[in-house]
């Protein structure tokens, strides 16, 4: 008993603390909140690096504070942004920019054709961009004058403008941003950009506060500040929603797990916002697996494979590996397997598989049908969900699945290296690079490269004649056939087309969705409203 | 005695290069290429070509006996290398996300410590009494709890249903005190249990019933016969648990988005950041194998019985 | 009087709990009212009821079928990671401490730097090199484990060196290692089995924290921790599915608490 008023006074001196800390703090936050717009993300912004040539911060950050030539609209459509108008030539190797006139950066300098120059040599001669098409096949920049930009290209190129769209690395940088000012290869000072929004505050790890570009040239710019708050735990973030702590959480930067959704439904205090993606989770097969290596096995996969089951099923159908929105995707050319296991076993059959009673599992050579499906949880939790249900799906059908869950670079190398897998759950890219730059890294099969997810050489000579070709009919003609083969030789199991979904406090209005997912919101429409 | 520390620390040096050959050797036998992790974050595939320009420019070219003897080279220059991710000096990474993990584990140390000792000394006196009873099954239900469902708890009853503090961040002293609390709790109810369990062994000895039988009033009795005797099991104890803390940090920094070093290290190893890695696992040792040393020279100055050219382990 | 009895009592209690327990685990086919792995996605997140008297989970499967099933996941494994642990500690541990000096600087060093390494990289180096499986998973945890009891064990050893027994046996003329051990071991048999019943609920909540990072028991596997895990998410919308598996982890910690307790005051 000796110690334990010693005990007490200490835990009133610390509860009088806290009480005296907490008066304090809710004050100076009173003040300050009225103004911010708090919003949950899970990568830290790196606000005091986020250089437009590189890949440092996250996307979105990239994409409010720079613009782009050109802005991708969805579904393979191009829109003007700091380009008013643009011209490419038949041959596909020369492109002219004209740039809009009275536009400024953040620090008041105008923007100019020696900026644009400026901003896409930075990007080019960083060598991890080497690939993209624009470092590849560039030959020239020219500046006629002070409002045109021409790119010449050393052979036909056709991505380039999807490129420029992208949120990195080709958008447009001040020369200011670096030291000594102008200098391709001078260092990163500051971000200073045209879009609707600066850097004004940054924190290591904790968070990247921006504030309204003055010069904003396309609309009027926010009065409030964005304070992007960096929330690890998916968990932690929907009890910061809950709490108060944060006013917006959700999408690809700050995913608010679907499995508490519910606590946000029809709930006075919280709107949900739902908005439409161009990404999709699909099966990687693996040909050298000798079940999966028979076209009839595969087919009999996706037959089996209930994909109305997946996320409650209350999303869009599932119709092919890529969802409608997708650029080159039409009502009627991309045909898929529709959920019907009848015709699952007679396949499975035709291959030489004989029904197992006791196991209920199909067999050849006394080796039962069974199949390693590689997944990762950390960067998507959900799939440790959909692949149970898969499993369950296959068991159905006389296949035996066995998931293994592996940590995510373990489950990179899995992918790209080791090839340690039957069936591997994957994600498309999205918007400006699909289909042509998804297909191309993960179907394209050379003879130095194999391709990752699949190997067909008809596919890739067509992969290669979309490279080739400039006119838009020609390529539509091209991907029709694209998306006919991968469908006869069914070199995927499509499995889900995601959405964006959004929570937030019904104080905070104006909402609205961008075009693209890498710069979903339009935040500088973001207002509070006492309510 | 000078020798014998002397010795001593020749002894820690030698620990420290098996340490960091061990470590290496570890991370070049993990799956998982950082080359191909970085470019991934550029949203593509890693193609051949920028996977072996990467390779290369971080020197993961060379045989491992080279990339060794560079790193250890590098650090008799008081350098780590730099991090393959930011490009920055681990250092400077490392010396910015330092000070909140710091005063996480030295919060949640001294409150475990402060809290635990006299708790678990008291029971031990009185074993056997329902307040003993109680707070046993207590400690062993703060065995079954993880710790992450124990910190996502106390956000929820805090910072939702009772809100009176903050649940992610670190920015105000206020900040600290959830992931505190968890840390103290899950480390506490282990200390409760062995402290009792050391003070249920210890007054049982002849001249602690000797002292309790001459009727020496608490005040003398408890700190200079009970403690006393104790001393040497509970400073095991408190030095011993230095690794238990910084585990729990590892998680409790995940769940509360604390910008420390303990997550930036989870992310390093996440990511394949051999350099965070190899510099944030050899400060955490040479932590850890100092404190012993620490530890060590307690033990001699609480009992002059002990030789220091003895080890550590002999006691 | 009272006081003893209603010790007897609880004690009677766990043990009969563990005993029911092993009988569940080897009997769970037969006794779980469904189908562990059955999902019915019409019927998920039903709160406990009659026909689900633990409820369902996301999947709408059966938790109290699932939680049977898993004590063959989760506590048998228990038994096996703590004593190829023990059997380690005693090796090493009787090693050091009898073969001093050199050897036993040198293993100690070597347990000085395992419990220095945070236990996330080994095991992620472990399975990812040895590849997946529970048998690696078991691996990589009494790697990181094993130095804690070589520790334990040697310094129990050295205490129990000094006292007065084991210097009259060596007086009287035994001094085999074997002869040792027969003395020694029953000696300080109490104390490594406090340790080791007080470690049965963090090999558990060991495991769980592996599939947090991926590593772990693999779905759609019913182990207790992995469900732990899940339900951690669930949190707000159906709490009975972390309560239930926690609720076993903590009744099972407590059986073997107080068996044990009950059998240290029984010498």
């Amino acid at each position: 008993m000796f110690r334990t008023p010693g005990c007490s006074v200490i835990v009133v001196l610390i509860l009088a603390l806290l009480v005296g800390c907490s008066q304090e703090q809710s004050i100076i936050s009173s003040k300050e909140e009225s103004k911010q717009i708090v919003v949950a993300v899970t990568q830290d912004a790196e606000g005091d690096k986020l250089d437009a040539a590189t890949y440092n911060g996250s996307r979105h950050t990239h994409a409010a504070v720079y613009d782009a030539l050109v802005e991708y609209e969805g579904e393979g459509k191009l829109a003007p942004s700091l380009a008013e108008s643009w011209e490419v030539s038949d041959d596909g190797k020369i492109y002219s920019f004209h740039l809009k006139e009275q536009v400024k950066f953040s620090d008041g300098s105008p923007l100019n054709a020696a900026a644009v120059k400026f901003s896409l040599e930075r990007a080019i001669s960083r060598e991890e961009n080497a690939t993209l098409e624009i470092s590849r096949l560039l030959k020239t920049i020219e500046t006629p004058d002070d409002s045109t930009v021409v790119l010449t290209f050393k052979e036909t190129a056709t991505q380039v403008l999807y490129e420029l769209s992208q949120a990195r690395p080709f958008r447009i940088m001040s020369p200011n941003s670096v030291t000594p000012a102008g200098d391709v290869n001078g260092t990163f000072q500051q971000a200073i950009g045209t879009g609707p929004w600066k850097i004004g505050s940054y924190k290591q790890g904790v968070e990247t506060v921006l504030v309204a570009n003055e010069y904003y040239w396309a609309e009027n710019p926010s009065e409030y500040s964005l304070v992007f708050k960096v929330i690890t735990d998916p968990q932690a973030r929907v009890l910061a929603l809950q709490s108060g702590e944060v006013d917006l959480a959700g999408g690809e930067l700050g995913n608010v797990p679907a499995e508490s959704l519910s606590v946000f439904q029809n709930n006075e205090k919280f709107v949900i916002e739902t908005g439409s993606s161009t990404m999709s989770y699909f099966l990687v097969l693996n040909q050298n697996n000798a079940d999966l290596s028979e076209k009839n096995i595969r087919q009999a996969i996706n037959y089996g494979n209930d994909t109305s089951k997946y996320r409650n099923g209350s999303d869009e159908t599932v119709k092919g590996l890529f969802q409608q929105k997708v650029a080159f995707v039409t009502d009627d050319n991309q045909p898929f397997y529709s959920y019907d296991p009848g015709k699952a076993k007679p396949l499975i059959e035709a291959s030489g598989y004989a029904w197992n009673e006791k196991n209920h599992l199909y067999e050849k050579d006394g080796r039962a049908l069974q199949l390693r499906l590689v997944i990762q949880t950390e960067e998507y939790p959900e799939w440790k969900e959909m692949a149970e249900i898969f499993q369950d799906n296959m068991k159905q059908i006389g296949i035996q699945v066995d998931i293994v869950n592996q940590e995510r670079a373990a489950y990179y190398d899995t992918l790209w290296s080791s090839k340690d897998y039957d069936l591997l759950m994957y994600r498309t890219y999205a918007d400006a690079q699909l289909p042509y730059r998804f297909l191309s890294s993960l179907f394209y099969n050379s003879s130095s490269t194999p391709g990752v997810a699949f190997q067909d050489a008809p596919l890739s000579d067509l992969l290669d004649q979309i490279a080739d070709t400039v006119s838009v009919d020609r390529q539509q003609a091209l991907f029709d056939q694209v998306f006919l083969r991968m469908h006869e030789e069914v070199m995927s199991v499509p499995m889900y087309y995601t959405k964006q979904t959004f929570v937030h406090k019904r104080d905070v209005v104006g909402f609205a969705f961008n075009a693209i997912e890498d710069n979903p919101l339009k935040w500088h429409h973001l207002k509070k409203e006492a309510q | 005695m000078l020798r014998s520390i002397i010795n001593r620390l020749l002894m820690l040096v030698l620990m420290f290069v098996l340490f960091s050959l061990f470590v290496f050797t570890l991370m070049r036998l993990a799956p998982g290429d950082p080359a191909s992790m970085m470019l991934l974050e550029i949203g593509g595939g890693p193609e051949q070509s920028l996977v072996a320009n990467l390779q290369e420019q971080w020197g993961l070219d060379q045989s491992f006996i080279q990339q060794y003897l560079v790193w250890v080279f590098q650090i008799f220059q008081g350098e780590l290398g730099n991090s393959f991710m930011s490009g920055e000096p681990v250092v400077n990474e490392i010396m910015n996300r330092l000070e909140p993990t710091f005063r996480l584990i030295s919060g949640s140390f001294l409150i475990t410590v402060v809290f635990s000792i006299p708790i678990g000394i008291w029971l031990g006196l009185n074993e056997g009494s329902i307040p003993d009873r109680v707070v046993y099954s207590v400690t062993i239900l703060g065995l079954s709890v993880p710790l992450y469902w124990l910190a996502i708890l106390l956000m929820y009853t805090f910072g939702v249903l009772w809100p009176i503090l903050p649940v992610v961040g670190s920015s105000s002293g206020l900040h600290y005190v959830l992931p505190i609390t968890a840390i103290s709790l899950v480390q506490s109810v282990y200390f409760i249990r062995m402290i009792r369990s050391y003070t249920i062994q210890y007054s049982k000895f002849f001249y602690i019933e000797a002292a309790r039988a001459r009727g020496l009033r608490p005040y003398i009795f408890y700190p200079s016969y009970l403690l006393r005797s104790m001393y040497i099991p509970v400073l095991t104890l408190v030095a011993t648990s230095l690794p238990g803390f910084f585990g729990a940090s590892i998680i409790t920094e995940t769940i509360y988005s604390f910008p420390g070093f303990s997550k930036y290290m989870l992310e390093a190893i996440y990511r394949r950041d051999f350099p965070v890695i190899q510099g944030s696992v050899l400060l955490v040792a040479a932590f850890i194998f100092v404190f012993n040393f620490v530890a060590d020279i307690l033990y001699y100055l609480a009992d002059p019985r002990i030789h220091l050219d003895k080890q550590r382990w002999e006691i | 009087m009272m006081n003893i009895i209603r010790v007897n009592k609880l004690s009677a209690a766990a043990l009969l709990f563990i005993a029911m327990l092993l009988f569940m685990g080897l009997t769970a086919s037969w006794l779980s009212p469904y189908d562990p792995f059955f999902t019915n996605l019409e019927q998920k997140l039903l709160p406990p009821s009659f026909s689900h008297p633990f409820g369902t989970d996301y999947l709408g499967r059966d938790l109290l079928s699932r939680v049977i099933h898993g004590i063959g996941d989760s506590v048998f494994p228990v038994f096996v990671v703590l004593s190829i642990v023990m059997l380690i500690g005693l090796f090493v541990g009787t090693l050091s401490a009898f073969w001093g000096n050199k050897l036993d600087m040198l293993l100690m060093s070597v347990t000085d730097i395992f419990t220095a390494l945070p236990s996330v990289l080994l095991t992620i180096v472990v399975v990812g090199f040895l590849g997946f499986g529970m048998e690696n998973v078991y691996f990589a945890v009494i790697l990181s484990w094993w130095a804690k009891y070589v520790r334990l064990i040697r310094g129990l050893i050295h205490d129990v060196k000094k006292e007065p027994y084991i210097m009259a046996s060596r007086v009287s003329g035994s001094f085999g290692m074997r002869t040792m051990i027969r003395h020694m071991i029953p000696n300080i048999a109490p104390q490594i089995g406090t340790i080791l019943i007080l470690d049965v609920s963090k090999v558990i909540l060991t495991l769980s924290g592996l599939s947090f990072l991926g590593i772990g028991a693999q779905p759609p596997s019913p182990e207790w921790g992995v469900m732990l895990l899940d339900g951690k998410n669930y949190l707000q919308v159906a709490p009975w599915m972390g309560f239930f598996p926690g609720l076993m982890i903590f009744l099972t910690a407590c059986s073997f608490q107080i068996v044990g307790e009950r059998l240290r005051k029984g010498k």
